[in-house]
Order: structure tokens, then sequence, then C-alpha cells
């Protein structure tokens, strides 16, 4: 087909699916009605009606499919979609059955929008203090002869008080009418995770033994994941007896956990935890796609929806994918296939596919990979079109997995690589901090922080310091408020928190002129995931390998390696050891002031506004005949004390 | 009314008083030997109880015999004993050190002025390889206090092994602890450390062999503490933080938490051969102290985990995973048997994991290649866990399922290898369903792990009395039945996955064993419907061979509290066991419930010598009625 006559084709097709060709009056509409006690605002588009129950959360009550008259929301209480709720609030949490007030904007026949908004009264008893106050807001917009819905979620903090919540999306609702043969995919590391129960709706449809069956997809303080966190930012199902489903296109960097509860019927995902200085609001958009005739799922955005299954035969594996465009067409999409060895790690690239005139419905097409399978194997598909590039994986065990492929032991045999979230957080106006009297610490206590003796070393330094113990991540301060509070703030061989707390930690170092000071051990720093998250902007060090706690290879006493306030008078005795150091690039701008052989064992540096200190030495390893810990000396103390002193100095 | 509790309440009600043989003046209410297992050539002693029923005095003699094999006996002296009018009276006996292996029967006619007034019969073992008569059946009582029960009755339930779980102390760590504790993280039970070398001994008077848990991860506070100073000796995952399972939170309580040893796992990682050094001398630090027989391993044992070291290798280090899994078991397991040449060892893992690659692997599903070394040395058994019969929807809820994953276990463990294999969390109510896999336990030369059932004794007694035929090495399974024997059955009967050859001295024996099928394809918890009872009739080829005889032995079809025997065929007789309060002997001013009168002792597996005749070379036997199992044994001389 000429160039021309493609755009004529895709240009009468986008008419078509646009559906304005046929009619002149509006598409789009709303309506008030009455309720069983309440007002219901009904808003349309020439696809979907839906009616929202002002009064109970905001929720949508009704979803009806306007072409087949199929209602996606099952009776039942606890039914509807845009159900919003608090993450940390256990369900039914105080958002789900609150009056929320509501006003409809119209957009002239080609967009209905319906706002929905409340005031969080903190909780049951009004002692929640992260949401008493807040205001919560969602948008929900239908555009004329459009399939997707989309939906914004935002939080307002309107009080003098900082807040910090996640925010739990449930959509309860089933496919193809009825609560029976739903199938729920979501993309992890581990592959593509399904849940779904059997034609009885009573027991799982893919059993629990199942590697790919899980109801989890992320870890957090829900469940323990065994490492399978969302790659991506979709979740979806589908009716197993019709193929009518839908994606739901969720922002990645903010997404915690995906989740189905197969038995109830639904979709849900958590969002990362987000601080919210007074004043301050955080926005979040999410996507509704109901599509028709996929099998399956594997990749979802904006742009294009592919599902991509790979079989098995004794001379081949046979590859099918599925693609449709999102919401717009497309001319022309390309399919590039990399079969990659789990075991031999060899690459074979297959033949590219071309797909002309992608659109809404799902095309498929097939290809093979030929040699029969002797491993376990990975497919790199890469879609591209017009200026654009999409890449997603699908992980194919076939009869090679073992529990090792899909990671239900400890161990995954191969992981989909994750891309690193981008956050961007919102900041307080004011980085101004209280002057105490006597320094306020905060300690975060991990693995063998007793051996560090560090508050021996605090006693020290003030006798009346405050120190506040937080049991590793769990109860960091939700404000930043609160951290601007404190002087110091230590983390003691911990792996790198979430996003909020490693970027609020950051900022108030930066910008409050707050000190850090951090504890190596094993599991910290590199073998902490520290490299990845904003930590590495205030570290003193590069950290060059995951694997970084290693040996000290000098087996002689710690020396001072250059002139600091932090080991002024300090030497520690020729029989003091430390044996495993966390291998560390000192920046430009630090200082080594304690040293074993080559390996720095303490690194400072300025750090914007305020100082930081990175002690490299660890109370791993056990002393040989004549050997003593060298954390276990007094001037070990008096390094801690000193180096807490300079820390907190004032200019 | 669910059986059980009727039970309970007509003993509490006192209504189970009257059912007493009134035929018999006296009757023997106990038989124990001192032991349920001994060591080869051990001799033993016997205590025997009667009760008199009259209101005379009773002049009473014993005639003890101890039979072995099928039909091998040695006439033990008589003894006479004066029991008193309506009251009991005991003596004890010696048992002379056996003159073979495996199963005994200790029988004892009561005679008064020369007429059998009663028989008693016991059973126990022979073998100082007591891993080969592995056997748990623990009484369904809280798990602390099941020690004071067994070692006063140690036959209710023919357990061989008691076992101190799991997560204890510190896992491989610390088996050795400085403290005057053992605890133990899962189970959550405390003990003083002489109190459990106090118990240990008692349970070993009694031929009760003890093992201890043992974990190819360190756990709790005291374990993690050890990773803090070993941190060489810690797996790594991929991206480089510690292979824990569990949060390091628990760190932060104290060792004796529970959450700690439940949530405080770390890894091993097992390439240096000086961890596995540290290992040795722990477990051998820790039978100095407690003087334990053995020990189990969970998750695979020491066997490379897949995973990577402090330095970013993987663990195997450029080598062979499986060579570095057998080097670890032989090192370590040498050193402890070098100095204790009959420790146990039972390991979990699995035989259906057998070819699963390295990378594959996680714990209990280690590949059984890695284990091969050890599983063909004596004194080594494995476990395999999460049966969960009564789990609708699982897998081992249907019934030919098991029988053919029993069979796979057995061939590729047993019959591979020579190991025993445990079958674990085989417990759920109902007697006809425990009773149908008791009897394919049996049959596949599996041993239980389970809460003891109704359904229970009669297999742990079977498998005590008839373990020669059951147990051995040399015990083998035969591929093609069909084609040398024949099996018409009157209703379905599995039978051709469970025929073995023995060798004898001159010749050898041929064992059927023929299951009932249940009436249900899946397992049916709280089934106390009997399915219909078989009959077979047996062909087989003799090719040349002469017949001596033919046997038949089933499990005892025992029902606690009635006695009312659910088979049929052979008729078992017996009163049932009386019970009475009695003041509790740790605290006077209670009473416990203490046996009195009844038979603990007459019941017993069920044996025929079948008539058989040989003809054009086959020789046909027909197979007494059978609800659940019955298993033939031809005997062939060459």
């Amino acid at each position: 087909m000429s160039r021309m006559w493609r755009y004529i084709f895709l240009m009468g097709t986008l008419i078509l699916l646009s559906g304005k060709s046929a009619r002149a009056e509006p598409v789009t509409g709303h309506e008030v009605i009455d309720g069983d006690k309440t007002k219901l605002v009904v808003i349309w588009n020439d696809l979907y009606r839906l009616t929202f129950d002002p009064a109970r959360g905001g929720r949508c009550s009704s979803f009806i499919h306007r072409e087949t008259g199929r209602e996606w929301i099952y009776e039942g209480k606890t039914a509807g979609l845009f159900l919003d709720h608090f993450a940390h609030q256990p369900y039914p949490g105080e958002l789900l059955e609150t009056a929320y007030d509501y006003e409809v904007i119209d957009g002239d026949g080609d967009s209905i929008a319906i706002r929905l908004w409340t005031t969080a009264k903190g909780g049951a008893d009004g002692r929640d203090a992260l949401t008493r106050g807040l205001q919560v807001e969602k948008t929900i917009t239908l555009h004329g002869g459009r399939r997707d819905v989309q939906v914004t979620n935002a939080f307002t903090n309107p009080t003098t008080e900082g807040k910090n919540v996640g925010l739990w999306v449930q959509q309860c609702f089933g496919y193809g009418g009825d609560r029976l043969y739903d199938l729920y995919y979501r993309p992890s590391s581990h592959g593509i995770h399904r849940t779904g129960m059997d034609d009885t709706g009573k027991k799982p449809f893919i059993p629990v033994t199942d590697p790919y069956s899980a109801d989890f997809v992320g870890a957090g303080k829900y469940t323990p994941a065994g490492g399978r966190e969302p790659v991506a930012g979709w979740t979806a199902g589908r009716d197993r007896r019709n193929d009518e489903g839908a994606i739901f296109l969720i922002d990645y960097n903010y997404l915690d956990v995906l989740y189905n509860s197969a038995g109830s019927v639904t979709t849900e995902w958590f969002m990362d935890k987000v601080p919210l200085p007074p004043g301050k609001r955080w926005s979040v958009d999410y996507v509704i796609i109901p599509v028709n005739g996929f099998k399956g799922f594997a990749h979802a955005s904006t742009r294009v929806i592919a599902d991509t299954q790979l079989t098995s035969a004794p001379d081949r594996v046979d590859i099918t994918h599925q693609l449709a465009a999102a919401t717009a067409p497309h001319e022309r999409i390309t399919i590039a296939t990399t079969i990659h060895g789990v075991r031999s790690k060899q690459d074979m690239a297959l033949p590219a596919l071309v797909v002309d005139n992608v659109g809404l419905q799902p095309l498929t097409v097939r290809q093979a990979w030929p040699r029969p399978q002797t491993e376990p194997l990975v497919a790199r598909i890469t879609l591209s079109g017009d200026g654009w590039e999409e890449r997603y994986e699908v992980v194919h065990e076939g009869a090679f997995g073992g529990e090792g492929i899909h990671g239900a032991g400890e161990m995954a045999e191969y992981e989909i690589p994750r891309a690193r979230k981008v956050k961007q957080m919102l900041k307080p106006d004011s980085w101004e901090r209280p002057l105490n009297a006597h320094p306020r610490i905060l300690l975060l206590y991990g693995l063998f922080t007793h051996h560090y003796r560090i508050e021996d070393a605090v006693r020290k330094l003030d006798p009346e310091a405050e120190i506040t113990i937080s049991e590793q991540w769990d109860t960091f301060p939700a404000t930043y408020d609160e951290l601007l509070s404190y002087d110091l703030i230590i983390v003691s061989n911990l792996p790198a928190g979430p996003d909020y707390a490693s970027i609020m930690l950051s900022d108030v170092v930066r910008y409050g002129g707050v000190s850090a000071l951090s504890f190596g051990g094993m599991n910290t720093f590199g073998a902490g995931q520290w490299r990845e998250t904003e930590l590495m902007g205030i570290l003193p060090a590069e950290i060059p390998t995951a694997f970084d706690l290693q040996r000290v290879l000098s087996s002689t006493p710690p020396r001072v390696a250059a002139p600091h306030p932090a080991v002024d008078g300090i030497a520690f005795p020729g029989d003091t050891r430390f044996y495993w150091v966390n291998v560390m690039v000192p920046r430009d701008e630090s200082s080594v002031v304690l040293a074993c052989g080559d390996q720095p064992l303490v690194i400072v540096a300025p750090s914007g506004k305020g100082r930081v200190a990175a002690i490299a030495a660890t109370c791993n390893g056990a002393p040989l005949t004549g050997e003593r810990e060298a954390w276990t000396t007094p001037e070990w103390i008096s390094l801690l004390t000193q180096t807490m002193k300079w820390l907190m100095a004032k200019e | 009314m669910h059986r059980w509790i009727l039970i309970m309440m007509m003993a509490l009600t006192g209504a189970l008083t009257g059912q007493t043989d009134t035929t018999r003046r006296v009757e023997i209410i106990s038989l124990k030997p001192n032991k349920i297992v001994y060591e080869d050539g051990e001799s033993g002693s016997a205590v025997i109880r009667l009760y008199n029923a009259t209101d005379a005095v009773m002049q009473v003699t014993l005639k003890p015999t101890l039979i072995w094999e099928l039909d091998q006996r040695q006439e033990l002296p008589t003894i006479d004993l004066s029991v008193p009018a309506g009251d009991n009276a005991s003596a004890e006996f010696a048992l002379p050190s056996s003159q073979r292996k495996w199963g005994h029967e200790l029988r004892v006619e009561a005679l008064v002025d020369g007429k059998v007034e009663d028989v008693g019969r016991q059973f126990f073992g022979v073998n100082t390889d007591w891993m080969e008569m592995i056997l748990l059946s623990f009484p369904r009582q809280k798990y602390k206090d099941s020690g004071l029960f067994m070692n006063e009755e140690p036959f209710t339930s023919y357990t061989t092994l008691q076992h101190w779980f799991a997560w204890a102390p510190g896992d491989f760590a610390e088996n050795a602890p400085e403290y005057d504790e053992w605890y133990s993280g899962q189970t959550g039970y405390h003990m003083k450390k002489e109190e459990l070398q106090k118990t240990i001994k008692e349970f070993q008077a009694k031929g009760i062999h003890c093992t201890f848990y043992n974990n190819a991860f360190t756990n709790g506070k005291a374990g993690l503490e050890w990773a803090r100073r070993y941190p060489e000796w810690i797996c790594r995952q991929r991206d480089g933080s510690p292979m824990m399972s569990g949060s390091p939170l628990a760190l932060t309580k104290p060792y004796n938490d529970k959450a700690t040893g439940a949530m405080g796992q770390a890894n091993m990682a097992f390439y240096d051969p000086a961890c596995i050094e540290y290992g040795a001398r722990n477990v051998l630090e820790s039978i100095e102290i407690f003087g334990w027989d053995g020990m189990f391993w969970d998750c695979g044992g020491v066997a490379l985990f897949p995973g990577y070291t402090y330095d970013g290798e993987p663990t195997p280090h450029g080598q062979e995973p499986n060579a570095i899994s057998a080097r670890n078991f032989r090192m370590l397991h040498d050193m402890v048997r070098e100095k204790h040449p009959s420790f146990g060892v039972w390991i979990n893992g699995s035989a259906q994991f057998a070819e699963q690659p390295f990378w594959s692997r996680f714990g209990n599903g280690g590949g059984m290649e890695t284990l091969s070394e050890q599983m063909s040395t004596p004194q080594t058994a494995l476990l395999i866990e999460f049966r969960h019969h009564a789990n609708p929807g699982g897998r081992y809820h249907n019934w030919q399922y098991c029988v053919d994953q029993y069979t796979l276990e057995r061939d590729n463990g047993t019959q591979k290898y020579g190991a025993p294999i445990v079958a674990g969390y085989t417990t759920f109510n109902g007697w006809a369903s425990q009773s149908h896999l008791a009897a394919l336990l049996l049959a596949s030369q599996i041993h239980p792990a389970n809460c003891h059932q109704e359904g229970s004794w009669p297999m742990t007694q079977f498998m005590t009395r008839y373990s020669a035929f059951l147990w051995p090495k040399d015990v083998k399974i035969i591929a093609d039945p069909a084609a040398f024997l024949s099996a018409k059955t009157s209703r379905p009967v599995w039978w051709e996955e469970f025929v073995y050859r023995r060798p004898t001295p001159n010749g050898e024996d041929i064992i059927v064993h023929l299951l009932n099928k249940p009436v249900t394809e899946n397992v049916v918890e709280g089934n106390d419907e009997n399915p219909p009872p078989a009959t077979a009739t047996v062909s087989l080829s003799l090719n040349g061979r002469k017949l001596r005889e033919v046997f038949a032995a089933q499990p005892r079809p025992y029902t606690p509290g009635t006695d009312n025997p659910k088979g049929v065929g052979l008729d078992i007789g017996g009163t049932p066991a009386q019970m009475e309060r009695v003041p509790d002997p740790q605290n006077p001013a209670a009473t416990i419930w203490a046996h009195k009168r009844g038979s603990l002792c007459r019941g017993g597996p069920l044996q025929v010598n079948l008539p058989a005749v040989a003809q054009d070379g086959k020789v046909t036997v027909e197979v007494p009625a059978f609800v659940y199992h019955t298993m033939l044994v031809f005997r062939l001389e060459n």
C-alpha cells in the first residue's frame, strides 16, 4: 500500500473509531438522578455510561458498556470503581463510605468529567495525624469517541502540619458482566503473574502451587513478595469466556504493589508514600482502557497493548504476538524479538515482524524460534513505531523451570530488570530548624547496631542528648517538620528505605543543614541497594559494587589518614583490628580520616548545608588469637564522639 | 456423633466398665519389652501384668515365646506368678539377645491349671542401624507434654524416634548453646539443658532414639550473631544483599523470642570447607552435651545453595555444585560418625526433584543428585514433607496420585540408594482414609511421620512386626510382576506396583502387597466407613523353583476403646482397655486417668498360613478377605 493510501485508510479508521462522522449532537453528557437514599450522578459518552454515588465514597456504582448493555459492576456492598483509600489504613479505612462533594465539568459535548472531593477526618477516631485535614480528590473524565477513561487522584494539604500518605486504589468489578472467569495479569520481575478463580468461582483457576500464580506483585508492608516487584506501570484482566478485559495504566514511578483478590474479584494497587508539606498538592493520573479479544497481556502503555506467548514444540518454540493500539491507531509497528537463554546466556535475534494498520482490535502475528527448548527462555521484545520504541520481556520456563526461575524460593534464576523510579517530591517552603539546647539525634537501628555502641558515644558527647530510635525505616518521620527537628540522623547498617525517606533525608541534609552519619555492615550501602537512591547524593563516597562488604586487606590496626577533628588524638592500640569493610571510593570533596592500609574506614564531607560521615568500618568478623575488635575499644567511642561533634558543629 | 467424642463421653461417665470378657479368670492387661528397638545382639527384659477377675488368688504359669521372621520361634523359661483376687500382679523376665535383626513378637500365654486363660502379644525391633526402623507417630498431645506420655507408654504408637523441632536453637551455627536453655523458634518451647538431657536418657532407655533439628540456615539472635562474625559464609542475593528468610528486625528482639526464630534466618553458602568443619564441630559438641542419637537436616542439609557469596561469585565458585554438596555431606558426616558410628541423619528433600538443575533448587526441593552421596550411606533417611492428603485441591488429595508419587519416591530413593524415606505430615482424621493411607505407606516402603491416629496403630504395629519384609536394602521391587504373577480380585485392588523380591538363604520370598482401593477418588477426611472387603485369587509361576509355603498377614483391624474388629475374615477377640482415676504422682491433689485392665497387648497383626497347591509349575492361593491390606509372602526354594 502506498504511503498516501495508507494515510487515507488510517484517517478513515480514525474517523470511524471516533464516530464523529456519524453524529452532530454531543456524545457526552450527564444527569443527576435519585438513588435509594441519595442523589446519583450519571455521566456518559458514546461508549460508556457511568453512575456515581457521591455519598458512598464517590464510587462509580454502575459502569455500562452502551453497545452491549453489559454492566461491569456486580451487586454487593463492596463493589464499585475508583475506590480510594489511604494505604496505611486497614480496610475499609475512612474514605470508602464517606460522603464526597462533587461537580460535573462539561466539555461542550466532547468530554465530560466528574470531580469528587472530601476532607479526611483523621481515621475513625480522628487521631490519624497523617490524614486529618487532608483534602482527597478524584476526577474521572470521558471523551467522546475514546475508549480510555482518564482518572486523576490528588491530595492537597491545606493544614499547617506536614502529611505523608500513600494512595490505595480499588476497582471491584467483574469482566463480562459477572464475577466468574476473570483472570488477572501483573507484570513482575519474575514474569507475568496471574490470578483467577475456576469456573465455579470457588477454587483458584491457577493452582496456588503454580509459580506464576500470586495475588501480590510487590513487597512493602503488605506481603513478602519473594522478589516479585512490579516492572511496569500497568495491570490487566480479562474474562476467559469472551476475552473482554481492560488495561489499567498506572504511574510506574509511584507504584508500590499490584494486587488482585481473585476470590473477591478486585483489581487494586498501592502507591508509594509521598510527603505533603503544608499548602502542597500532589496528584497522579491513571487510565482505564477496556479492550476485547486479547488472550493475555504482556505489555501496555498509552500507545500500545501487547501480549506475547511462547509455546514449546519438540523442535521449536512458537511465539504468538497480539497487538493493538491503546487509544489511537498506528500506521505500522515493528516487532523485534530476541530469544535469550537463561542458562546458556546465548541470544538469538529473530527476523523482525512488521505489522501494518494496528487499530484498537488486537492483531495476531506468529513466528517461531527454530530450536527445541533446552533451558528457560526469555523473549526480549522491542516494539517500535513512528518515532517511538518500547520494550518488554516475557519469561518462558517451559519444562525447565523448577522453583528457581520464578523465585518461589529465595533466589530467582532470572529477574526482569526494573527501571529506576523517578519521583518529583513536594518540598517545604522553609527549611528552618529549631535550635536545640541539647543534640536531638534520630537513630535508624539496623542489624548489629548494638555492637557499634552509638548510645555510649552520644552520652559521652552530651549526657542530656535526646536519642530517638527508629526500628529500621518503619517509623521514619513522616514529615519534613519532624525530620528538620533533629540535629543528626544516624543510619546504621540498613538497606535503602522507601523512596520518600531517602529523598527527605537527603533534602534535610542538603537544604536544612541536618547532619548524617551512616554505619556499614552486611546489609547496607552496596548490598543495601543504596546505589539506586537519592542517598548517593549526600554520601561522601561512591559505592563501586553491590558486593561491597570485603575483607580488610591489611593486618594492621586502623590509622589516622588525615588530620581532622574527628580523629584528633586518636590512636588505636596495635592489637586492634577491623576485619571487614564496605569498600568505597571517596568523592573529591571528601576526606578519608581513618583507614586501614589503603582502605578508607571513615570518610567525611560537607553536603550542602549539612555535613555527612560514612563509617565504612564494620563490626563483622571474628578476632584471631591476640587480637581485639577495634569497635570494642575506648578509642572507637572517642572516634564516634568526635565525629558526631564535628558533624553537628555550628559554622 | 463422632466416635472419639462418644468414647470420651463413655469414659467420663464411667460407662466403659462392664465389657470384661467373663470367660477369663485372669487376663493379661499389659506386656512391655523394655525397649521398642534393641541394638543387634542386645538382651533386654519385659514386664507382664495380669488382672485376676475372680475372688480367689490365682496361681498363673506364664509361657513366653519370641517369634521373628514369619515362623521362627524361641521358647523362653516359664514364670510362675500369684495374682491376688480382684487385683493386679506383675512379673519381669529376661529377654535373651535376639538371634537376628528386624521385627519380633513377644507372645506370652497365661495358664491356670494347665488351661490357657489368655495370650498377650507385643512387638519390637532389633537393629543397630536404627534409622532403618524409623517410625514417627507422635501422640496427639501438646508437644512439650509428649515426652512424658511416650515415656510412660512407648508402645502407644510404636514410634521409634523423638525429634526436637525446629529452628533450635540457632540452626547451623548454634546447636551447642552456652546458655542454659534449649529453645525451639518455631514451636516456641524452652527447656533447661538438664531437663533435656534427662528426657533424652529416658527415651533412650526405652529404645527411642533422639534427634535434633539442624538447618542450612542460621537463625535467631544467636545464629545471626554468628553470621556477623562469619559474613563470608552467608549466602547473598544477586543484588548483594544477604539471603535472609525474614526481617533482620528480629535481631532487635531477645534471642529466645519466637519471632527471632521465625523471621531471622540467613542462608548458608556452603562452598567453604572451613564452614562445614565448623558445623561438624558444633554437632559433635551438641552430642557431647545432650547425647543425641542423630539429627534432622532441614532445607536439604549442607547441599550447596544457589546464590552468591560475599565476593559476588556464584556459590559454586566455578566448581560442579553437586560435587561440592557431596563433599560437604561426606566431610561433615564422616567427622561426626568417626566418633559416633551409629549417628543417624534424616534429610528434608524429595526424589521428585531428582533432575532439578542447581539454579532451580531451593532448600527441601534440592535435587536428589545432590543427596546421592549421603543417601547411599548407612543411617541416613530422607524426609518428604507436605503431603497434606486431606486438603481438597492439593495434589496429594487424589489417591492415584498418592500411589504414583509414593512409588516414585520409593523407586528414586529407597530402591536407588537404600535410604529409608519418611513421609511427613500425613495426619488427618477418619479411620477409613487413614487405613488406606497406612496400607499405601507400608506397601511402598515409606515410613510415616504423623500424629498418632486410630489408623496409625495397625500400621506402625505391622511395620514393627514385619519390618524384615518391608525395609531391608535387599528387598527389591519387581518391575514387571505380571510376567509371573496374576491376581483376580473381587473388587479393584492395587498390587502390581507393590511386588518385591527378598533373598533368603535357600531361595527367595516373593512379597505381594494387596491394597483394597478406596471407594472415593480423593482422600475424604473424617471418613469412618470401611470399603467393601476384597478377596483375591493369586497365582504364581514357579519357574522351576519349589514352593515352601505361603503366608498372608494383615494389620490388626483396631479401633480404640471398643476393640470392635473392623476387619473381616479373622477374629482377634480381646477385651477393651479400661481406665480408672488414680492420684497424679506430680500433683497429689489431682487425679489422672490410668490404665487398669483390658487389652493393650493382645491385638496384633493377623497372620495365616495359606493352603497352596503347586500344579503345572504354578501355585494358586485364595487370599482371605481384607478391608485395607494384605501382605502375601510366597516362600520359594531354588
